[in-house]
């Protein structure tokens, strides 16, 4: 090996090890706390902040990592947890690539979403009900077939 | 044009090969110490998923940087050759580079943010709501392939030596790690010339007040000078991220999720002027205007702040701000 390839491993070596180490360190000294969504009306507060219209019909998981909101007849508007920030997000129904519903253990019904922009991940929300709110069903409906 | 028949004048010895390398040490160092003082005092946050977000990025792009830095060297040497005057290693000449090659910068840095085929990379840099030392490592993976460093290349034709550029450019990146804290208030006479964690903070903010302001690199003149300078104020702290925040940790994402936006809305695009708008139009032109560019977001700031209801106003800010999330025990 040349003394640049190995100039070269060494440096991106030490690099990653100090990567490593600043991220291990965050998480040890307590930096890993998880934001929530708490109900409704903190849903109805975002999208107000957020000016993404007026809130319909609302669905909040039931372990606060996420929560969805009709905004008339044709936006979604997204509130999901990200670390410690909530990320919120309106987007057209067009953009609801998948509704996948699916019964978790423990708990009533949950739904898998996928969102057509590569800048947000998959989720899944999950109710403690037997049955998924209505709302949910029509994002279903409207995904079906992308 | 022609040939400048004259040998390149010989790098001093003295000049470092790779400045930011150079600064790891340094960085690593420093992310510790604020890491310390948020913990201590609580001014600033950090989240361990993001900064692993932020630092992979970071060290991504050092890879990027040498798999496509070539494009840039070869553009640089190219143009170099049919340089204007031969400049020397004196103290005028790296007074003045140092100046040309923060006011290339400022130009790149505002080009970045006005129009989208620049800023597709650039905004992984903004993608983090939070704001910190680790945060300025987040860095891009296709700077250089869509060419952010053609604004360096008059000082090429000029007759800079391209070592001198690199070592103005990399001290620049060295100056700028810094100034991404929130541990650091007001710097009193230094803010009017140097950019400074506060300056840098209104960059990064999403505040409709804040947006498309301060592109600084060292030296905050050039922002005084061109008109997009705005201060911090008080009473509007800066909330961090991007208009549309990422919903993602994913470095791939992060990296691409704007380009791929590009290329899935140039597939709806109707006319070649819808695909220029697209491609060089401000982030989030649209032809029908379903999305919002900055300056109508902020417009619609002054309209609001002319009469109508503020953004977020009536209600307690503190209950429901995302930077300021309920969390989980």
């Amino acid at each position: 090996m040349s003394p640049e390839v190995v100039k070269f491993l060494v440096v991106q070596g030490i690099s990653l090890g100090g990567v490593l180490v600043l991220v291990a360190l965050a998480w040890l000294i307590g930096f890993r706390k998880k934001a929530r969504v708490l109900d409704e009306w903190h849903v109805r507060k975002l999208a107000e902040q957020d000016r993404a219209g007026e809130t319909g019909a609302i669905a909040v998981d039931a372990l606060g990592r996420v929560a969805l909101a009709e905004i008339g007849a044709d936006k979604v508007f997204v509130v999901k947890a990200l670390g410690d920030k909530l990320t919120t997000r309106t987007f057209t129904r067009a953009a609801v690539a998948g509704v996948r519903m699916y019964r978790p253990k423990g708990r009533g019904i949950g739904a898998r979403l996928r969102f057509s922009d590569a800048g947000f991940d998959d989720f899944t929300i999950e109710f403690d009900s037997r049955e998924a709110p209505p709302f949910i069903e029509r994002l279903r409906r409207g995904a079906r077939g992308k | 044009m022609e040939r400048n028949p004259l040998p390149a004048p010989t790098t001093p010895s003295w000049v470092p090969e790779d400045v930011v390398t150079l600064a790891v040490p340094l960085f690593i160092v420093l992310v510790i110490v604020e890491m310390i003082i948020v913990r201590v005092s609580k001014r600033g946050a950090y989240e361990a998923k993001d900064s692993a977000a932020s630092l992979f990025m970071g060290f991504g792009s050092t890879i990027a940087g040498i798999l496509t830095g070539g494009l840039y060297l070869v553009a640089a040497y190219w143009i170099y050759q049919f340089r204007l005057f031969d400049i020397g290693w004196t103290w005028w000449a790296l007074l003045l580079c140092f100046l040309g090659e923060d006011l290339a910068y400022y130009w790149f840095h505002r080009i970045a943010h006005e129009r989208r085929f620049w800023w597709a990379s650039h905004v992984v840099h903004h993608s983090s709501q939070h704001y910190n030392l680790t945060t300025a490592l987040r860095q891009t993976w296709t700077g250089n392939l869509s060419l952010s460093f053609a604004t360096k290349l008059p000082l090429f034709l000029i007759g800079f030596p391209v070592e001198m550029v690199l070592m103005f450019t990399g001290i620049s990146l060295v100056y700028q790690f810094w100034v991404h804290t929130e541990t650091v208030g007001r710097m009193g006479a230094f803010e009017w010339i140097f950019n400074t964690p506060s300056h840098h903070r209104v960059h990064h903010a999403t505040n409709p007040r804040y947006l498309d302001a301060n592109y600084a690199g060292v030296l905050i003149i050039w922002d005084r000078l061109f008109g997009t300078f705005i201060p911090e104020v008080d009473h509007d702290r800066p909330r961090y991220g991007i208009v549309s925040n990422l919903g993602t940790f994913n470095p791939l994402r992060i990296a691409t999720h704007e380009w791929i936006g590009i290329l899935r809305d140039l597939r709806g695009a109707k006319s070649i002027g819808e695909w220029f708008g697209y491609i060089f139009g401000p982030p989030g032109w649209t032809p029908d205007g379903s999305r919002k560019t900055s300056k109508m977001l902020k417009a619609e700031w002054r309209e609001a702040q002319q009469g109508g209801p503020q953004r977020g106003a009536g209600y307690p800010e503190a209950a429901i701000s995302t930077s300021r999330a309920p969390h989980a025990p």
